[in-house]
């Protein structure tokens, strides 16, 4: 039960294209969240929104610093949001919930500011994912303005400029593991940075890399738009690059739905996030693109069924091989599903 | 929910010595389980139980079925249990669930009748359970097997004396090199078959299930008294075994035939404690505490009483123990058979 889930209600909509398979590349499972839309959100709820229409086959789940082990080393606490996402994983792969491979891939959180000792974290955490643990993300989310929220423990800027995040890395790279991107689009000459001193390491941008628009961001969203194009651009030039396609729900964004009287249609999603989606397909090709509900974050803003309408409509002119790779095949690829 | 709660709450106990911590070495988590009284008991439902009075610091997951892979090679699907297991552990282990370590300690299965194959089951279990310093601790596989069939035979169906037969036996073999233990799991009338197999591997930890089983239903109705009898050279035999440690419940099951889950009102803890005593005093004086310990089996024994009154049950079994003796039986005998 979200706690917005009567407002949601408010609209609802037809599935499209109801049997394209989907891999749904990113959310998060967890529980006792009380500042978010869905305070638990665990097998039963996500089962709830990915069988809401859509043919959702396989899904990836990203680290939420949940169920951290409460005790023992510092480093190795993460190890445990591992192993609850693979024992929701064993429950989907037993075929009695249903068809969908619940966190089929499980990207972990590790501290890279560890330098190199997080390679025994990263060991761990592939010993407790047997199998579908792919990678890491360390957010460096931090804006100055005291409107953006900075991400999880995150204190200053210019944390992947550090040389010890980058040591860390070269642990995840020796590995063959993922590293999901996440900062806000003013640090986007930062993750560039990171992407090219780093060439062999697979880096995932999450939720397009956040241009802003609240506090000193808001109500500048053409100029922002222009920088973020520039710094985006960028970032596609790099080949080890992916693009997430999604996260706009949050309130980060500035878009303000969760403040509307009504939720917003597919139609009004596809008017406000479409320059941003059309441009990043465009810069990275779909190749290079997923689709990402980023839920249950996103249900802030709009259902599981309703935002997947607004990309199969942003994608509705592309070919059925380009639409099965940005809404299935990167995602499997990638993450080697 | 479970189908029987309203059932369940028409006895009410206060908890008996409600301090003295305890870990629970036998339960089960599952879900749709339709022919039980909870088809769900998952993290929610079992913490419903171990919050309900006592003082349960820590469980052991016993095998029971549950989420095995729905695809891959058939004798691997087992291993889907152990790492759906291992991540309600976890979320027990972040303590935002309360004190109770849930599942610190992991049995699964391994089909043993594939001989020495058996053994890249155990490796594959180990690895699912977090690794050697992780939370599987060993498996069980069943022979609960009688010639009638209104005993049930359990979801393996197990051959007559698989415990005698060599081929298991080689797959048994397998557990000792990994210091995996044995959960023991027969009917009465088999019981001499474990004692040959437990004598036949004297290092490996063999933990009795539930009392060997002594039935009471089917060809067995009205006999109790009579397979008593027979009962208790079986345990005796078998308790001179040191790799033997004996589990000290599971007696509220349909086939035990006190048909508690018949009558009007379920049993108070001092009804359970008339009816078993001979049971439960027999075994601790031939295994002694330290190789005894107190156990829930539930969800399976919800079918006959709550879990407050069971562990109440336990308590009043236990009143002429020294305090020593209550810890071993409660809970230490149970942390170190388990290494929790």
């Amino acid at each position: 039960m979200g706690t917005n889930d009567d407002w949601l209600a408010l609209v609802t909509e037809e599935t499209l294209e109801p049997d394209l398979p989907i891999c749904d590349p990113h959310h998060h499972l967890w529980d006792f969240q009380l500042e978010r839309v869905e305070p638990r959100y665990l097998i039963d709820e996500l089962l709830n929104d990915t069988q809401s229409g859509h043919n959702i086959v396989s899904t990836v789940f990203i680290e939420c610093g949940t169920m951290f082990r409460e005790d023992g080393p510092e480093g190795m606490k993460p190890v445990g949001e591992v192993e609850f996402a693979n024992g929701i994983a064993a429950m989907g792969a037993s075929g009695l919930y249903g068809k969908t491979r619940v966190a089929a891939g499980i990207v972990g959180h590790a501290d890279l500011m560890l330098g190199q000792a997080v390679g025994d974290v990263l060991d761990a955490q592939i010993a407790a994912g047997n199998g579908r643990f792919k990678g890491i993300r360390h957010m460096v989310t931090y804006d100055a303005d005291p409107a953006v929220p900075n991400g999880r423990n995150i204190n200053r800027p210019g944390l992947c400029m550090e040389p010890a995040y980058r040591e860390g890395l070269k642990e995840l790279t020796r590995r063959g593991l993922t590293f999901e991107g996440w900062c806000y689009h003013p640090q986007l000459p930062e993750m560039v940075d990171l992407a090219r001193a780093n060439p062999d390491q697979v880096i995932i941008m999450n939720h397009m890399a956040a241009p802003l628009g609240l506090g000193e961001f808001a109500g500048r969203r053409d100029e922002i738009f222009e920088t973020w194009k520039k710094d985006y651009a960028d970032l596609a030039a790099c080949p080890n690059v992916i693009a997430k396609l999604g996260g706009m729900g949050m309130h980060y964004f500035g878009f303000g739905w969760q403040d509307r009287p009504k939720p917003p249609t597919s139609d009004e999603l596809v008017t406000a996030t479409k320059p941003y989606f059309d441009f990043a397909i465009e810069a990275f090709g779909p190749d290079r693109c997923m689709w990402e509900s980023n839920f249950p974050v996103d249900k802030l803003s709009c259902s599981y069924n309703i935002v997947w309408n607004s990309f199969k409509k942003i994608s509705k002119d592309f070919s059925a091989d380009e639409k099965a790779k940005l809404f299935h095949d990167t995602a499997t690829r990638i993450y080697s599903l | 929910m479970a189908r029987n709660t309203a059932w369940l709450n028409q006895v009410q106990e206060k908890p008996l010595d409600p301090a003295m911590p305890i870990c629970d070495p036998h339960h089960h988590l599952w879900e749709f389980r339709h022919e039980r009284v909870a088809d769900r008991y998952l993290l929610d439902e079992i913490l419903e139980d171990t919050n309900s009075g006592h003082n349960i610091v820590s469980t052991v997951f016993i095998e029971c079925g549950a989420m095995y892979r729905k695809t891959g090679p058939k004798h691997m699907r087992c291993v889907g249990e152990t790492e759906f297991v291992n991540g309600i552990a976890a979320m027990a282990a972040s303590g935002l669930y309360g004190k109770t370590q849930v599942a610190a300690g992991i049995i699964g299965t391994a089909d043993l009748t594939r001989g020495s194959k058996a053994g890249a089951v155990l490796d594959a279990q180990i690895l699912a359970g977090g690794g050697p310093k992780g939370r599987f601790r060993g498996i069980r596989h069943s022979a609960s097997w009688d010639a009638d069939p209104i005993i049930p035979r359990g979801r393996l169906d197990p051959i007559k004396g698989l415990y005698l037969d060599s081929t298991f036996r080689e797959g048994f073999a397998e557990l000792a090199p990994r210091g995996l233990s044995f959960e023991g799991w027969c009917y009465h009338h088999t019981i001499p078959e474990l004692t040959s197999l437990a004598k036949a591997f004297p290092d490996t930890t063999i933990i009795l299930n539930h009392f060997g089983g002594p039935l009471g239903i089917g060809p067995y109705e009205g006999k109790q008294d009579e397979i008593f009898k027979t009962w208790r050279k079986d345990i005796t035999e078998l308790a001179k075994c040191q790799n033997v440690v004996a589990k000290l419940g599971g007696l509220n099951m349909e086939m035990n035939g006190f048909g508690w889950h018949l009558r009007p009102m379920p049993p108070t803890s001092d009804e359970l404690v008339t009816a078993y005593r001979r049971y439960f005093e027999h075994t601790i004086n031939k295994f002694g505490p330290d190789r005894c310990m107190f156990e829930s089996n539930f969800p399976v024994d919800m079918v006959s009483c709550s879990y407050n009154v069971l562990w109440n049950a336990n308590k009043k079994m236990a009143k002429g123990a020294s305090a020593k003796e209550k810890a071993a039986l409660f809970l230490d005998t149970a942390t170190r058979v388990y290494r929790l």
